[in-house]
């Protein structure tokens, strides 16, 4: 499975890139803001994408839509902080699977992709 | 759970097709009785006509009359059509003893000598026949009947069992059905929780835990759709993001463990209604669960929980937490000062703060901005006093004192409204002192109970009391120095000369000790330079403050020189016309002093950040203050990158009166 | 409280003469008070606050500032019955401002109206109750939020 991370942060970026390495899931890519995700999207086409939703150029609700619309199978994971909700949930009803707190430690992240692609695993 | 679909349906369905196909067969079975009979009563019919034939004929009748009734006859009995009708051979076990004698007569009576005794006997022979036939037909008539009664009955006891085991398997469906009944209500009644379904149209499903309609102080089951039940309880904002949030619940796309953290509804303010009419306000926490059937969501569960004690206690924890850290903070602070220093602080600061108090008061003064001066000085002070003895709490509630009111500052035209957030700051800064004096008083009365136990507890320097209040203890202020070098990035030292004859209150001296640390401060913040930059100018890396307080017979002198860069004129020219306290032309008249003397200005600062310790122009203000009231004298003179001293001279006359002019409203 | 939330029950009071009468009402600059007595006879409006926050909120005012507002409002009498209805009316549109404001936070209660020299009234502890001062034309009202 490869995975996307769209962050405008480079710790995160890091945090997320370095969790991977331990998993079986391929780093396919990071993003700046949703209109760098969406070029690297369509080309690279991951299975997951990790999402920000608080970043400049192209917000993330922008980019999840866009993201459904070419592939609705993609599974997308916000990631954002709590202060939000309300951003958050637009996100989720555009087409997002779930959501994720910042800050958030390995674990957290593992869970949370765990049950985020839990199902596809099985099949 | 009640398996009501497969194996006690199946076995009805096995037993009610057996019953149709026996239905079936019996109507089969009927009908090929009925067509066999039926045959046989044609055969019999057909008998009768030959016997009828036979017995019409007369002597003379041709040969071939008697050979096709002969065939007629074997046809009958051994199978065959005749005119057009097919006869099926007949039993064997018929006795055909009869059928051979009549066809023997049969042959016999075309030659027959006596015609009519043969007929005649044929006749007889052929009736019998006739006869034989006909109770053949009745018996089997008679068994016909017999099976068709049978079947029905047997059909009926057939039907009477299927009753019976529909109406038992009914049965016993129904007391599981009572027993699982029992169970769920046992479970619903018990429960803490509020248990409720939310049909995907949003509405309360009628099955719900007893506890439910407690939690929310009511008598009945609560019904109806479950955003107007909220809404009595939530924000506006709180009902869009509650639906919004059930909504992705009730589609299959998102995953349900990832967005629990977005429930908008994790806690619930309720006012409950008590019996006497008043309110008690309890914290509802809500968790919503998909319920699936095969892969649709069917409902959302709902559940209810009263987590008011957990709230209450967290609410309780964060205050004590906030306030135990702030009684750390104080604590340490009281442990490293005299206590008689501290209690000096404190009564100053008490004063301090029933001055702002009266200074809000004073409702007959509409000059708002003079008010804001006023009170910042005292702030000032309080915070240069605060600093001094390290007491890091106090001066990071005063900085945030000044900060409101540097922003209120900013409004042009004040109304007494906006000094609202002055009350609040200074009711905060009043709870903190109060805090302060808790664990001060319980500090003392312990370190009292100590020292009659004969353990000397010591704190800081507690030896020369009443010297140590009058004047700083050397250590202060080299503390005070270090530390306020340290923040800037500087280094400084401190000498110190002073003569002043004990015997002087603590009161009398008090405002020369304040316009010291005024000025101590200042010398730090803008006087001495970094060290860097001293290196540069050849000077040490250490810069040194000078104070000095001479005792006369008519004044105490003041003196605070620092060996730092001078005063920086043109800097100073340039801040004041862009603070529009002088413009161009008019500094133009100025010179050099006038344009120095602008430090003390109120609001005037070259440095362009406002810091704990100096910069907003306040501390220099100050001084002039206390110099005015005090009818002191202030001098100022400065070499470029040499040195900069700051003298005031007090009248020994004017400092044992002028200290208690204000309300104390304490 | 904050700011704002301390506000709220302010411009309920200055809100209330400003609807009743051309001059406006101007708020002096509040201040700190843990008791509350004075020299001459007002009438006070009080109420109970519970829920977010427990406490009183009290409006004391002279009886010839009511009796002005009176005539403002157009009555020809100005009996202490009449004077009393109008501090009752003044907080309950405070009372009602904070409702909107504070919806489900608050529970108020209805305003009670006394008049007299002593009025009984429960402060906070210590410095720590409001006074805000309320000016309208020559007179002057306190508001007192102990909170």
């Amino acid at each position: 499975m490869k995975l996307m991370i769209v962050d405008d942060s480079k710790i995160v970026q890091n945090m997320i890139q370095r969790f991977l390495t331990e998993k079986n899931i391929e780093f396919a890519g990071k993003a700046n803001n949703g209109k760098e995700a969406l070029d690297i999207f369509t080309i690279v086409r991951p299975e997951i994408v990790t999402m920000d939703i608080t970043m400049p150029e192209m917000d993330g609700i922008e980019a999840v839509k866009r993201i459904v619309a070419i592939d609705d199978s993609v599974r997308i994971l916000v990631v954002s902080a709590l202060a939000d909700k309300a951003t958050a949930i637009e996100a989720l009803k555009n087409g997002a699977h779930g959501f994720l707190c910042k800050p958030f430690d390995e674990r957290d992240l593992n869970d949370a992709l765990y049950e985020l692609i839990e199902d596809l695993v099985d099949e | 759970m009640i398996n009501l679909g497969a194996s006690k349906y199946k076995g009805l369905l096995i037993t009610i097709s057996f019953f149709l196909v026996f239905f079936i067969l019996v109507a089969l079975f009927n009908i090929y009785l009925g067509k066999s009979l039926n045959q046989e009563n044609e055969r019999l019919n057909k008998i009768i006509e030959v016997h009828s034939q036979i017995a019409a004929a007369e002597p003379g009748t041709p040969e071939s009359f008697w050979q096709v009734r002969s065939n007629e006859l074997k046809t009958l009995f051994d199978g065959g059509d005749i005119a057009g009708i097919s006869y099926t051979p007949v039993n064997k076990q018929i006795d055909r003893s009869t059928y051979t004698s009549i066809q023997t007569g049969l042959n016999n009576l075309g030659t027959s000598s006596d015609f009519y005794t043969d007929k005649n006997r044929l006749n007889g022979q052929l009736s019998s026949l006739e006869n034989q036939w006909a109770s053949v037909i009745e018996s089997k008539e008679k068994r016909f009947q017999i099976l068709q009664y049978a079947s029905i009955v047997l059909a009926i006891l057939y039907f009477l069992g299927i009753v019976f085991q529909m109406v038992r398997n009914f049965d016993n469906i129904d007391s599981e059905i009572e027993v699982v009944k029992n169970e769920t209500e046992n479970i619903l009644s018990t429960v803490n929780e509020g248990l409720f379904l939310i049909t995907p149209d949003h509405e309360i499903g009628a099955q719900q835990s007893q506890a439910l309609k407690g939690i929310f102080g009511m008598k009945e089951d609560i019904e109806g759709n479950f955003f107007d039940f909220l809404n009595k309880y939530v924000s506006e904002n709180s009902l869009e993001i509650a639906k919004d949030f059930l909504g992705l619940l009730f589609g299959k796309r998102v995953k349900e463990k990832l967005i629990d953290d977005l429930n908008p509804l994790k806690r619930v303010q309720v006012n409950l209604e008590r019996r006497d009419g008043s309110f008690e306000t309890h914290y509802i926490s809500f968790d919503f669960k998909r319920v699936l059937e095969d892969k649709d969501v069917q409902y959302i569960l709902g559940s209810a929980t009263d987590v008011t004690q957990e709230v209450l206690l967290e609410l309780e924890l964060e205050e004590t937490r906030t306030q135990s850290e702030a009684q750390i903070d104080l604590f340490l602070s009281v442990l490293h000062v005299p206590p008689a220093q501290l209690k000096l602080f404190v009564n100053d600061t008490n004063v301090g703060l029933n001055h702002i108090n009266a200074i809000l008061k004073d409702n007959d003064n509409k000059d708002y901005k003079d008010k804001i001066s006023q009170i910042g000085r005292v702030i000032h002070k309080i915070k240069g006093d605060a600093a001094l003895l390290n007491l890091h709490s106090f001066e990071v509630k005063a900085h945030e004192f000044e900060e409101v009111m540097a922003e209120i500052n900013q409004n042009p035209s004040l109304k007494g409204e906006d000094l609202l957030p002055l009350a609040i700051q200074l009711k905060n800064m009043i709870g903190h002192k109060d805090s302060f004096l808790a664990i001060f008083d319980k500090f003392d009365s312990s370190k009292a109970e100590l020292d009659k136990a004969g353990l000397k507890v010591s704190a800081g320097d507690s030896s020369g009391d009443s010297e140590a209040a009058a004047s700083p203890a050397g250590s202060a202020i080299q503390q005070m120095v270090k530390r306020i070098a340290d923040e800037y990035g500087k280094h400084a030292g401190v000498i110190e000369y002073d003569n002043t004859q004990s015997g002087h209150s603590p009161e009398d001296l008090k405002p020369i000790e304040d316009s010291k640390i005024q000025l101590i401060r200042n010398a730090v913040a803008h006087g001495i330079e970094r060290p860097e930059q001293r290196i540069k100018s050849g000077k040490s890396a250490m810069g040194t403050i000078y104070i000095s307080t001479t005792e006369t017979n008519e004044a105490i002198e003041l003196v605070v020189k620092d060996d730092g860069a001078g005063i920086d004129v043109q800097a100073i020219k340039q801040k004041a016309i862009d603070l529009h306290i002088i413009t161009e032309s008019q500094a133009s008249d100025l010179d050099d002093k006038q344009i120095a003397g602008l430090i003390f200005n109120t609001n005037f600062s070259t440095k362009d950040d406002a810091d704990l310790n100096a910069g907003r122009g306040v501390g220099l203000n100050l001084v002039k203050e206390i110099a005015k009231q005090h009818n002191a004298k202030i001098g100022l003179v400065w070499k470029p990158e040499s040195y900069t001293a700051f003298k005031l001279v007090f009248p020994k006359e004017n400092l044992i009166e002028a200290n208690n002019n204000e309300d104390d409203i304490s | 409280m904050n700011e704002q939330e301390l506000q709220v029950f302010i411009d309920g009071t200055v809100n209330y003469f400003n609807k009743n009468s051309k001059d406006k009402a101007e708020v002096g600059s509040p201040y700190l008070v843990k008791e509350f007595k004075s020299n001459r006879t007002l009438f006070s409006a009080s109420i109970g606050i519970s829920g977010k926050f427990q406490g009183m909120v009290y409006l004391f005012a002279p009886k010839t500032m009511l009796a002005s507002l009176l005539k403002d409002i157009g009555e020809t009498e100005y009996t202490n019955e009449y004077a009393a209805d109008l501090a009752g009316e003044a907080a309950n549109t405070i009372a009602g401002n904070a409702r909107k404001y504070f919806g489900k936070d608050f529970m108020i209660s209805v305003p009670a109206v006394h008049i007299g020299d002593e009025h009984e009234i429960l402060l906070n502890e210590g410095l720590k109750t409001y006074a805000v001062p309320i000016m309208w034309k020559e007179h002057k009202s306190i508001l007192l939020i102990s909170i």
